[in-house]
């Protein structure tokens, strides 16, 4: 049995005393508190009510009066590096208990703190009416990240309150373990690019994702149409008019048949080396219309890639459809958008194959679940977008546990070595055989490993500094008359 | 900069001559030597500003109130001694404004739509759509300013001297007195009126209201949120016979007091769903109402066809929509309102509320401005009705606020007369802002144009897509 298998059929580690300790409490609550109202009852039914309601109570361990509950304050600490910029928020009680959430990568961390003057004083455990008196100050990609940080943090509080873990908040697991599928840093030689991906496999990983593209053509002649325009290397250039700014569409880029033979001999060599078993996607091709999309993904199948991500900006719904229909690689995309209802336009016009979004994008757990939920309906699987800490990463791994469509969660930091460090309360490594244990303590369950964060933060900011200037915003926020 | 600035709009005007016989009649000069033609084409042309080295260096606020609903005022200054002005919708947050300037700066104001597609993203419906439209104002202040031409003719020119404006009248729960103050509303000069008719005016009269929101039952005691913030389909009030015959009593004195040749609209009929709607819009038929406005929330297009295709009394809603795409499109493409009522303020500003009132026009759907700002924004606003076709009014919300217009200066007073504003000739919107009367009613804490350093850097990836 090869090394990919072996990872697939491996069961979860030995649980930990600490996790057994959480067991033990879910046991009793089991015995005491769910199954009290329903049919075991009658075993209790001769002892005297005290000895039952002891033995129903003991060990719960109320690490807070639910009701009372009251949000007191909301602060950000910018993580840099991870390898992404990554602001994580910290959501304050008057009861001594806080949440933690995460803006998403590369977002301002004014995302969230302009979200604070709206939650003060609310009780966290009603997410669902927060995210709705919070959710019109969302926008796509980034802009999202204020709401679905503070959402996290509200499930991670909710949690902490009742002394559940988040995916118990919302619907309960599907799985015990969640599959990662992870990046790896690229290189113009496809061997040495197969060799990493191999080395990740050996890591334990079952399910890769690889970048090529046009990028890779940008020094050759007779192989990419109107590159003088731009500077294709540059898929990230921020500057208005640029490469990187300019939606696929109108850059009027074509590639030649040349250009498409350098592209797919070199997926060719590396699905050689890394082999045909494992899942291998593929991401960033460039910025070029819906035909040159089309003669690619044709090109590419006789090595069948999982899917081929963000080959035009999801807005274009008819493209997508076009070349989801034109070519037999599956499609997805969805990383930059904000709430269901874009994913819903996207599912029922059947434009892509899979969807892909990104819960400090989509809307945080619960909109990310709906999401998932409304996909798996109508026979759409879900891939889950990720770049940021292990707080965010958490939060990921409670959706996908709770999610039945879940395929695979994005890991796009094995290579920083003190990633994992960043938290405690959780047993580690987390990420073990490609996939992550689904947490059983109360919330997201993790707390942060402050001596580590504070290695890692941004210069000139402070750890969890006062956010007293954000306590008040004066605007009317209703959105209709 | 302008070499006789008292002089203002004449020399405006003998420019704007000098241009037309210079740039258009070229060929009258064809036997004249170059250098003569040169000269005369150039002299007197006031340039303000080397327009194509503009660039933006600061984004500050003076936040009113009292004169006005609470208003932000943005100004954004340059490298070149020139300052736009804009409003933040009345009622919005400065923040809207003030994020957007990490933004802008270093870019040059006069590629207003390059600048309007960069921040469009943070925009948003309500009072969020406020930052966005501000800055596009004050970007068209300055553009004009830069090339000493006023903003409607950055626009493509204008479809009229004066814009005609409507406005609302207090309210009263005796029918006798609401007619009393729209009749002085009339005297005063106005041509269009729009007065509040809504099931608060009936509330106390017992048997009007099923499920009313204060009645005895009492219905948003438990609830998360109160009548207010409850959207029209949820609160489950009704309208009973007695009361429709009720509201429609408001309707019969007032069109018996002041007739039947001024249009008169209606807003803030309450928050109650489609059914309760169709009956009022159905009672009202005989009144020639000019609209009924926000009978229900602007996004549930459908519920809004359904009001319109039932009676014949006339749709509007559209304040709270940012952008055309946003949703003036769909209303639009669906025929759910007979008029759309955008607020430069809200909408995306001054080309924008253009772009909304042309699409409207492309389609017979009647096209009306919502305002309830400063008298920046006002004129901003008076620019994009004047360069556009189906325009009908724009609202003016500070009647009864005499200092209102003391706001701004370097335009002929008073401002509105006879129910009508000229259009301004001066660079830009037109106006500049009398500094001591704005600090007069400085909102509290709140300082004249104070130093916005801390939003010079927003670190983020503003790309939408991958």
């Amino acid at each position: 049995m090869n090394k990919y298998l072996q990872n697939l059929l491996k069961v979860p580690k030995a649980v930990t005393s600490e996790t057994n300790n959480r067991r033990d409490f879910l046991q009793k609550a089991s015995l005491g508190g769910l199954a009290l109202g329903g049919i075991p009852l009658g075993g209790f039914i001769d002892k005297p009510i005290e000895e039952t309601l002891e033995y129903s109570t003991q060990k719960v361990n109320k690490f807070s009066n639910p009701s009372d509950l009251k949000i007191t304050d909301l602060r950000v600490v910018e993580i840099v590096n991870a390898p992404m910029p990554c602001p994580v928020i910290r959501i304050d009680t008057n009861q001594g208990i806080y949440g933690l959430g995460e803006v998403r990568d590369h977002a301002s961390p004014k995302y969230a703190l302009f979200l604070k003057s709206r939650i003060l004083g609310e009780n966290p455990c009603n997410v669902d009416r927060i995210f709705k008196k919070i959710k019109q100050f969302g926008g796509h990609s980034r802009q999202a990240g204020g709401v679905c940080g503070v959402e996290m943090a509200l499930w991670d509080l909710a949690g902490k309150a009742y002394n559940v873990p988040a995916y118990q908040l919302v619907g309960g697991k599907f799985r015990d373990r969640v599959r990662l599928y992870c990046d790896t840093t690229g290189s113009d030689d496809p061997v040495e690019y197969a060799k990493r991906m191999k080395a990740r496999v050996d890591q334990g990983f079952t399910f890769l994702k690889m970048d090529f593209g046009i990028q890779m053509l940008k020094d050759e002649d007779n192989m990419v149409i109107n590159k003088g325009m731009y500077d294709i290397g540059q898929q990230w250039s921020r500057e208005y008019g640029s490469y990187g700014s300019t939606a696929h569409p109108f850059t009027r880029i074509q590639i030649t048949d040349e250009g498409i033979e350098k592209i797919v001999d070199y997926v060719r060599q590396v699905r050689d080396i890394v082999g045909y078993e494992i899942p291998l996607a593929a991401d960033h091709f460039g910025h070029f219309d819906t035909n040159e999309a089309i003669r690619l993904g044709n090109a590419l199948e006789p090595y069948r890639l999982a899917y081929l991500e963000d080959l035009v900006p999801w807005q274009y719904t008819d493209k997508w459809k076009q070349i989801t229909h034109a070519i037999n690689t599956p499609t997805l995309t969805g990383e930059d958008i904000f709430l269901k209802e874009e994913f819903i336009k996207l599912i029922d016009a059947r434009a892509i194959d899979m969807i892909h979004p990104d819960l400090a994008s989509s809307g945080g757990i619960l909109e990310t679940k709906k999401i998932g939920d409304y996909a798996e309906e109508n026979g759409i699987p879900m891939m889950m977008h990720f770049a940021g800490t292990p707080v965010s990463m958490m939060a990921n791994v409670h959706c996908a546990a709770a999610t039945q469509n879940f395929i695979a969660l994005e890991h796009h930091s094995v290579d920083i070595p003190w990633w994992e460090d960043l938290v405690v309360g959780i047993d580690k490594p987390i990420v073990q055989d490609g996939h992550i244990t689904v947490p059983d303590r109360p919330g997201l369950g993790i707390e942060l490993n402050e001596d580590v964060v504070k290695e890692h933060m941004k210069k000139g900011t402070k750890y969890f500094a006062p956010t007293d200037e954000w306590n008040t915003i004066d605007s009317a926020d209703r959105l209709w008359s | 900069m302008n070499s006789e600035p008292k002089n203002h709009s004449g020399n405006r005007r003998d420019f704007l001559q000098k241009a037309s016989l210079g740039g258009l009649s070229l060929g009258a000069f064809a036997n004249s030597s170059m250098e003569e033609t040169l000269e005369y084409t150039t002299q007197k042309v006031n340039r303000y500003s080397a327009p194509t080295d503009l660039k933006i260096t600061d984004l500050r606020i003076a936040e009113i109130s009292e004169v006005v609903f609470r208003t932000p005022i943005v100004r954004i200054y340059t490298n070149q001694g020139i300052v736009g002005h804009g409003d933040v919708r009345d009622g919005a947050a400065k923040e809207y404004a003030l994020f957007l300037k990490s933004r802008l700066l270093g870019e040059n104001p006069c590629n207003v739509e390059r600048l309007f597609k960069k921040i469009r993203q943070f925009g948003h419906h309500g009072r969020q759509g406020g930052g966005v439209s501000g800055v596009e104002m004050a970007l068209w202040d300055l553009a004009g300013k830069a090339y000493n031409v006023p903003v409607y003719q950055m626009l493509g020119g204008k479809y009229r001297d004066r814009v005609r404006v409507y406005c609302d009248t207090t309210t009263s729960s005796d029918p006798q007195e609401y007619a009393k103050r729209m009749q002085e509303r009339i005297d005063n000069g106005y041509t269009a009126l729009k007065m509040d008719i809504g099931i608060n005016l009936i509330k106390d009269i017992p048997g009007t209201l099923v499920n009313a929101p204060e009645g005895q039952y009492a219905p948003y005691k438990y609830e998360s949120r109160g009548y207010n913030l409850t959207e029209h389909p949820f609160t489950r009030v009704q309208i009973t016979e007695k009361g429709i015959d009720k509201l429609m009593e408001f309707l019969d004195v007032m069109r018996s007091q002041i007739g039947y040749e001024i249009p008169m609209g209606t807003d803030h009929w309450g928050h109650f769903d489609v059914n309760e709607a169709v009956k009022i819009a159905r009672a009202a038929e005989p009144y020639n109402l000019a609209y009924i406005e926000d009978i229900i929330p602007w996004h549930y297009m459908d519920q809004w066809r359904e009001i319109t295709e039932s009676s014949t009394t006339p749709t509007q809603t559209g304040e709270d929509i940012y952008t055309l795409e946003g949703g003036f499109k769909d209303l639009i493409d669906q025929r759910a309102v007979d008029i759309v009522h955008p607020d430069p303020n809200t909408a995306g500003g001054i080309l924008e509320t253009k772009r909304i009132g042309d699409y409207a026009s492309m389609n017979g759907i009647g096209f009306m401005h919502h305002h309830a700002a400063g008298p920046v924004s006002f004129l901003g606003s008076v620019h994009s009705a004047a360069a556009t076709e189906n325009f009908m009014w724009l609202e003016h919300h500070a009647v009864d606020k005499p200092k209102w217009e003391d706001l701004v200066t370097g335009i002929e007073k008073p401002i509105v007369q006879d129910g009508y504003v000229k259009v301004p000739e001066k660079p830009g919107i037109g106006v500049e802002l009398n500094e001591e009367v704005v600090k007069e009613f400085l909102v509290e804490g709140e300082k004249l144009f104070a130093p916005t350093e801390e939003w010079n850097e927003i670190r983020a990836w503003d790309r939408l897509w991958s």
